[in-house]
């Protein structure tokens, strides 16, 4: 059975690599990957997303490096440490006073952009600001739209290192 | 069966049958067809003697050929076609089917040289046209002998027999295969080369039945005096007729009238000695035969060398 | 990721092909290094089907060479190791689906009949279907099936995924991926879609009116460009401040007041200008679009001219 399925979004504008690198973390930190886990081969992601090879290689690496996860060779890449906060599941002290806490705002008619606002503005105060994205734009969407703003890629990247490498 | 030789065998083994089921449908005929004329000619019987004014005329014989002599010219059509035959299904497919289709970057781009790839199929090819040809031009010389070069019926220089019959045919056969097989790698395409084929064999063939009198020098046939001419028998007339004079000199035959006393005279007022007439006796079969086999043969090889050296030095 | 001691998979010297019709390839100079998976991307005409004819044998070059692994093509060395999907996946339509694998195992000296019955099956083809009852994606499935069981080192395939419907194709490169990743086999496949090759390509080699204009590893030659945006200069006529080395400049365009341009080795360090790695789809388009720049020559040497 595999243990978790990758997807990668092509459109996002962050690096495949990345994507699987996220997805992995993603899945520690909500405890669906565990410790002792085997990760799909790359055979196996390559030819469930037919991506590039080396692309899953370099994820794994950088899982590697990360400490995550532990090649054995012959069976597998496999998760060698939990990335679960037990103050973050749900139940947990902290996350009970949250979800009071959004409640809460709800309650007084905040809209769920005002709250997201808000809570960016607390994690700015607490744990210093995101770098700020550039916004991409593409010679495609210039040649196509001649006197329109060109607006083909209007995601703004999660974050600078995005933009970089891709396989 | 392995390799270049399985492909062969696979891709050709629709052709086979159907072509052995058909020449076997044929031997069995003509066995049935000259056990039957045998007897026939047993019941009643029949001298055999050569020649279309020949003293055995009767209305058996008359019965004799007008039984047989159709069946034969109609197998011996067969005979005629089958290089045609053999062109155009055969011979166009190997090569322009692949190049139609696209086949061809498949079977050139495995493990194996296109030379490779060519000899095995196209020397399959090779077996069965001339086991097909060999066995209807045996065919037909078996059923036509025992009544060949008689009355009205078949004569070796038919285009029937001639061209149905001998090694020639074989050659015949061979040319058809490899002129179906360059037309395929011309054209691209399986219908004209099919076309193309067909017509070169129908060309060649026409072109070689008007030339054929002229291979050989025709015999002289004289006869002095006014002593009957001898008959014509089994010969090929060339047309030729006419009178010698003591110098040696011919001249045509209508200086004079063709018999009886007004001929004797006029012989005498000219000073003829003797008449003439020029022909191909029946023993001129087997060197025009030779002469026709060389040169279809030489046109096969080349056209299978010219095909050869295209797959040697691609231009897809 | 480039190794420079790593045998090359295809080099080309001089290579040049002419057909009555002109030069379909001409003068023309690259290497793509074995275990990449290689875009070969052009417009219409470039030269991509000639390239992959002229590696097959299919055709012979009128002028130069091309090596497969150092060997020439068509020769026994070379045949072994190389496999083509032409564009048009021809098979014989009157041939079963194991007639046209034991067509492998017959004609090639390395044949795995293992995969090549796996990569059928996953199909959910059986072996006795007549070919020629398949739909398009099924046969490119079986004639990719016929190519890998060959095992090959070298596998070529000319636009592999046309004709096939998005799901199709993304099964059809999914398997292709996964061959690649268990046998580390070299790959090289022309393409349209440009968008398809982005996660799937980490080489790439774009050829215009038959010759090279770009050739490199995708990720080098994304970090050796940049896509800068800002207001245009009202002093240049392409609206690009006079700093910018315009022999560096692929393509510009002005929109408005914006000005976008994909530039090579850029050191632009102004803080009016927007500055952003392109994607390989941006830098592909870019290449394909703008004419009379010379092509960059890629860091690690392999040289890539434009054909004049």
């Amino acid at each position: 059975m595999q243990t978790i399925a990758f997807r990668i979004d092509r459109h996002s504008g962050v690096a495949a690599y990345q994507q699987l690198v996220h997805q992995v973390r993603q899945a520690l930190r909500l405890g669906t990957l565990e410790p002792g886990d085997r990760l799909p081969t790359t055979k196996e992601v390559v030819a469930d997303l037919a991506i590039n090879p080396h692309t899953v290689l370099k994820a794994y690496r950088e899982l590697e490096r990360e400490g995550l996860v532990e090649p054995r060779p012959g069976r597998g890449t496999f998760i060698t440490r939990s990335l679960a906060r037990p103050e973050a599941a749900a139940g947990a002290p902290l996350r009970t006073e949250l979800t009071g806490w959004v409640s809460r705002a709800h309650a007084t008619g905040l809209d769920r952009d005002d709250i997201a606002a808000m809570t960016e503005a607390a994690l700015d105060e607490s744990y210093g600001p995101r770098p700020l994205p550039p916004v991409p734009v593409s010679l495609a969407g210039a040649r196509s739209t001649p006197h329109s703003h060109p607006h083909r890629h209007s995601h703004p990247h999660p974050h600078p290192a995005s933009s970089e490498a891709d396989t | 069966m392995r390799g270049a030789h399985w492909l062969a065998w696979r891709q050709q083994r629709t052709l086979i049958l159907v072509a052995t089921l058909s020449l076997l449908a044929c031997t069995a005929y003509v066995w049935f067809r000259r056990t039957e004329m045998l007897s026939f000619i047993a019941e009643h019987h029949i001298t055999v003697c050569k020649g279309w004014n020949g003293p055995c005329g009767s209305l058996f014989t008359e019965r004799l050929l007008r039984d047989n002599g159709d069946p034969i010219r109609a197998l011996a059509t067969l005979s005629m076609a089958f290089p045609a035959l053999i062109g155009a299904f055969w011979g166009a497919p190997l090569i322009g089917r692949e190049l139609e289709s696209g086949t061809f970057k498949l079977a050139l781009t495995q493990g194996i040289t296109p030379l490779r790839w060519f000899a095995a199929r196209f020397g399959l090819a090779v077996l069965y046209a001339l086991l097909g040809s060999t066995l209807l031009a045996a065919l037909v010389a078996w059923w036509w002998a025992p009544i060949s070069n008689m009355l009205d019926g078949p004569y070796w220089y038919d285009g029937y027999i001639f061209n149905a019959t001998g090694p020639a045919a074989l050659a015949c056969a061979l040319f058809g295969l490899a002129a179906g097989t360059a037309a395929g790698l011309l054209t691209r395409r399986l219908l004209p080369a099919m076309g193309i084929a067909m017509a070169s064999v129908a060309a060649v063939r026409l072109a070689l039945t008007f030339v054929r009198s002229d291979w050989l020098p025709p015999t002289v046939r004289v006869t002095p005096g006014i002593v009957p001419k001898i008959r014509v028998g089994s010969a090929w007339s060339t047309g030729k007729f006419g009178y010698i004079k003591p110098s040696g000199a011919e001249e045509g035959v209508m200086n004079c009238p063709f018999s009886g006393a007004e001929l004797k005279r006029c012989m005498a007022e000219h000073g003829y000695v003797a008449r003439f007439h020029k022909v191909h006796p029946s023993s001129d079969f087997w060197p025009l035969q030779w002469i026709e086999t060389a040169i279809l043969l030489s046109l096969a090889i080349t056209l299978t060398a010219l095909t050869v050296h295209w797959l040697r030095t691609r231009h897809v | 990721m480039t190794d420079p001691t790593a045998p090359m998979a295809l080099r080309a010297t001089r290579l040049g092909r002419r057909f009555r019709s002109g030069w379909a390839l001409r003068d023309c100079e690259f290497e793509l290094p074995a275990g990449r998976v290689t875009a070969l991307v052009g417009p219409n005409g470039a030269g991509k089907s000639t390239l992959l004819h002229l590696a097959t044998d299919l055709l012979r070059p009128t002028t130069g060479e091309l090596r497969i692994f150092g060997a020439a093509p068509g020769t026994a060395e070379a045949r072994d190791r190389t496999a083509f999907l032409a564009q048009d996946k021809p098979l014989y339509p009157r041939f079963t689906v194991a007639d046209t694998l034991r067509f492998g195992r017959e004609f090639n000296r390395t044949w795995d009949q293992a995969t090549a019955e796996r990569i059928v099956r996953a199909g959910g083809i059986d072996l006795p279907t007549q070919v020629g009852t398949l739909s398009q994606g099924q046969c490119t499935r079986i004639a990719l099936a016929l190519a890998l069981g060959k095992r090959p080192e070298l596998l070529l395939l000319d636009e592999p995924l046309a004709d096939l419907d998005p799901l199709v194709r993304h099964e059809v490169m999914g398997l292709l991926m996964a061959e690649a990743a268990e046998r580390g086999i070299t790959v090289v496949m022309s393409s349209h879609v440009l968008s398809e090759l982005e996660n799937v390509c980490d080489y790439v080699l774009l050829l215009k009116h038959g010759g090279v204009r770009l050739v490199g590893d995708t990720q080098e030659l994304r970090e050796t460009h940049a896509l800068i945006t800002g207001r245009a200069d009202d002093g240049a006529d392409d609206g690009l401040p006079p700093e910018v080395d315009r022999a560096t400049v692929v393509e510009t365009a002005l929109t408005g007041r914006q000005v976008t341009a994909l530039v090579r080795e850029p050191d632009l360090v102004d803080r009016r200008w927007l500055t952003e790695t392109p994607s390989l789809e941006d830098l592909l388009l870019g290449y394909l679009r703008s004419d009379a720049r010379p092509a960059p020559r890629p860091a690690h040497g392999g040289p890539a001219e434009e054909a004049a």
